[in-house]
């Protein structure tokens, strides 16, 4: 599975939801103010026909009231409103000089008669005295439309009275300009603010999985250095604080039977050491005691070699306990390394009479380290590499400076590991042999694996080359 | 020689014992360390042999005592514990060497010898048998007048076995001894290099420095040159 990042996902996902979200809400807005200035406009036309509609006006009328409207806006005859004006039976009384001829047929609105309040007044009477003030005529409500000519768009409103019907037309340019701005600025506003939410969810992220980093990190350090870490109980949320109470439990719980394990088998190597070393010197002093060369002595001398098998085993064991439990304390000095891998090829020579030993080794390789636990790996080294041969093949030590390290590997032609094995052999009582017929306790490369570790030193299984051999290389600091 | 045995467990007490008898020394065995103490402070040993973990006082705390009242007297631990911390810290104490359990009662014999031989300032650096020299300090063999070429790990075997001629040593106590670690017993090191041995200081076979015990392992002869 591809590795995903929690925190690019946070930060992508709360940008998509406030992108969402912030782009409804600017198009809610952004409508709501379109509406908002087409009233106004729509209120300016219905106040003005209305005012001009409240009583019957001359013919002339509609002239000055064209004039006195271009006059207010000055030079701008494109932008002056534009009139019409419709007699009753639909003759045009009077038409802005500028009105578009092409507007849609229908896009102009028709007065509403329907709204018109009341019959037509009846004409007043002829040759009476002086005139009462007429009353004001009932007026239709306005009805609006939106109408697109070829150079502009104009809002028409539409209103009559039970003579004249008039439209006004106002250019909606200036205002739908104004619209346009305030798109630009949304457009601008709102991926600002959406990289602004982007990054702020990253860094609430960083700061929200910071406990889990402190989690992992603890746990990296187990695996490193031991059970004792804990993840430390303090400022965190209460979401988190469950989890570290129940890892830091399973620690605790980790530790302790680890801690058992550890003990118990400490004690136990430390509790045989007493019996071994009664054993041990019973046999000798016996086996000194007896007549040279008799079946007694023989007997004496087999079981001294059972003996000393079993103290190596516990010998070992001790020294992993050590290990694990994190006090395998290496005293070190400096240690010629040729000289010892010297001396084990000279071991591998003289056991192996049929193997062919060669070696390359550096003449001088001085390394910090406990020669006593240095040797035990070499040993370890070189006789699983004799163990595990072809009749007639070949052992390789090579020794070298590299840098500042030294590094030791030794070969050997043979089977080699299984590839389903090769994660094993640094096991406890791991043997490549099944049938155990082999002899060893399985014991040593998981010690000498953590001999070198506390040397600070590396010790691995090289993958098996086109030479076929199987080669472990030791790693180890240079003394300075 | 008067060597004061300090262990609390009783047989290895007894064949520790019985061992440093049959070598001529005279031993007091204690199994409390404030006895031991008192005795360590009271009468004079040539060395004192002093287990770690013992009642009473114990034994780095003894050790600590005498160093600080000035007494200068060869003491070897005996270690049961972790080898590594305990034994850097009993020589750092003043401890002139270390036993670890289990040990080879032949071992300990030759620590005590050295360390006493230390303390009087002779060395034994040169071995002899017979027509064979063996100069433990330069590492140059001899045989008559003519230089034997002997490697690191021959050296060390045959000094060894030279150390006590006539004692049998079981091919276990030679491999942990010159080898060290842990090498199988059953594994046929030991005879090899034996052989080897042989042929370098006796190729024709007529003085037959080192003996088989059939089965156990090897001596060095008291008189070699005849014929067995």
């Amino acid at each position: 599975m591809k590795s995903r990042s929690f925190r690019i996902r946070i930060a992508l996902l709360s940008m998509l939801l406030s992108g969402v979200v912030l782009s409804a809400f600017a198009v809610a807005a952004w409508a709501w103010v379109y509406q908002l200035g087409l009233d106004r406009i729509d209120q300016g036309i219905t106040g003005q026909a209305a005012r001009h509609l409240s009583r019957p006006q001359e013919i002339s009328h509609w002239g000055d009231l064209e004039q006195a409207l271009q006059i207010l806006h000055g030079d701008q005859v494109a932008c002056a409103p534009i009139l019409q004006v419709t007699g009753v039976v639909g003759e045009t009384l009077h038409q802005s000089g500028h009105w578009p001829g092409d507007f849609a047929a229908g896009d102009v609105p028709k007065p509403d008669y329907d709204t018109l309040g009341g019959p037509p007044p009846a004409p007043p009477p002829m040759g009476a005295g002086a005139l009462p003030p007429p009353p004001p005529a009932p007026i239709t409500e306005a009805t609006f439309a939106t109408a697109r000519a070829s150079d502009a768009t104009w809002r028409l409103g539409a209103m009559a009275n039970d003579r004249t019907a008039l439209v006004i037309g106002v250019d909606m340019a200036p205002f739908l300009a104004d619209m346009r701005r305030s798109a630009g600025a949304l457009l601008i506003a709102l991926p600002t603010a959406l990289l602004l939410i982007g990054l702020g969810a990253w860094f609430i992220s960083e700061r929200a999985l910071r406990p889990v980093e402190t989690i992992a990190d603890t746990a990296e350090r187990v695996t490193a250095r031991g059970l004792d870490q804990r993840i430390p109980d303090v400022e965190h949320d209460e979401e988190f604080r469950r989890l570290i109470t129940v890892f830091n439990a399973m620690l605790d719980r980790l530790e302790a039977s680890f801690g058992q394990a550890t003990r118990f088998s400490a004690d136990a190597a430390h509790e045989l050491k007493t019996p071994l070393t009664i054993l041990q010197g019973e046999l000798e002093t016996a086996l000194q005691a007896s007549p040279p060369g008799s079946d007694e002595q023989r007997h004496y001398s087999d079981l001294l070699d059972e003996v000393q098998r079993l103290t190596a085993i516990v010998r070992k064991l001790l020294l992993l306990s050590l290990a694990d439990s994190g006090q395998l304390n290496v005293t070190r000095e400096r240690v010629n390394l040729s000289t010892l891998v010297e001396g084990a090829l000279e071991d591998a020579e003289a056991l192996s009479p049929r193997l062919s030993v060669t070696g390359e080794i550096a003449p001088v390789a001085t390394v910090m380290a406990d020669p006593d636990l240095m040797r035990q790996v070499l040993s370890n080294l070189s006789s699983n590499a004799i163990k595990y041969n072809h009749e007639g093949g070949r052992v390789e030590f090579r020794l070298e400076e590299d840098g500042s390290s030294v590094r030791l590997s030794v070969s050997n032609t043979g089977d080699g590991i299984p590839p389903e094995d090769r994660r094993l052999i640094f096991d406890r009582f791991y043997r490549a042999d099944r049938s155990r017929s082999t002899d060893g306790s399985g014991l040593g490369l998981s010690l000498a694996r953590e001999i070198v570790r506390a040397h600070d030193g590396t010790l691995t299984l090289e993958d098996q080359g086109e030479d076929g051999l199987t080669t472990f290389t030791m790693v180890l600091p240079k003394a300075e | 020689m008067r060597i004061l045995l300090v262990e609390d467990q009783e047989k290895i007490a007894a064949f520790v014992r019985k061992a440093l008898e049959e070598q001529g020394f005279g031993v007091d065995a204690i199994d409390d360390g404030d006895e031991a103490y008192i005795l360590a402070t009271t009468q004079s040993y040539d060395a004192i042999v002093l287990d770690i973990m013992l009642p009473g006082r114990d034994g780095l705390s003894i050790l600590r005592n005498l160093r600080d009242q000035g007494n200068t007297v060869p003491v070897i631990l005996l270690t049961a514990r972790s080898e590594l911390g305990e034994r850097l810290e009993g020589l750092n104490l003043g401890a002139d060497d270390y036993v670890t359990k289990p040990f080879h009662v032949e071992e300990l014999i030759a620590r005590i010898h050295a360390v006493v031989r230390r303390g009087t300032g002779q060395q034994l650096s040169v071995l002899q048998a017979g027509e064979l020299v063996l100069n433990v300090l330069t590492r140059e063999a001899k045989l008559g007048e003519s230089d034997v070429t002997l490697t690191a790990r021959e050296f060390s075997l045959l000094e060894y076995l030279m150390r006590s001629p006539g004692r049998v040593f079981p091919r276990t106590e030679i491999l942990e001894h010159v080898w060290g670690y842990d090498f199988d017993p059953s594994s046929n090191l030991v005879d090899v290099y034996i052989q080897r041995l042989r042929e370098k200081l006796d190729p024709d076979r007529s003085r037959n420095f080192i003996e088989t015990t059939r089965g156990v392992g090897y001596r060095f002869r008291d008189q070699p040159g005849a014929p067995s």
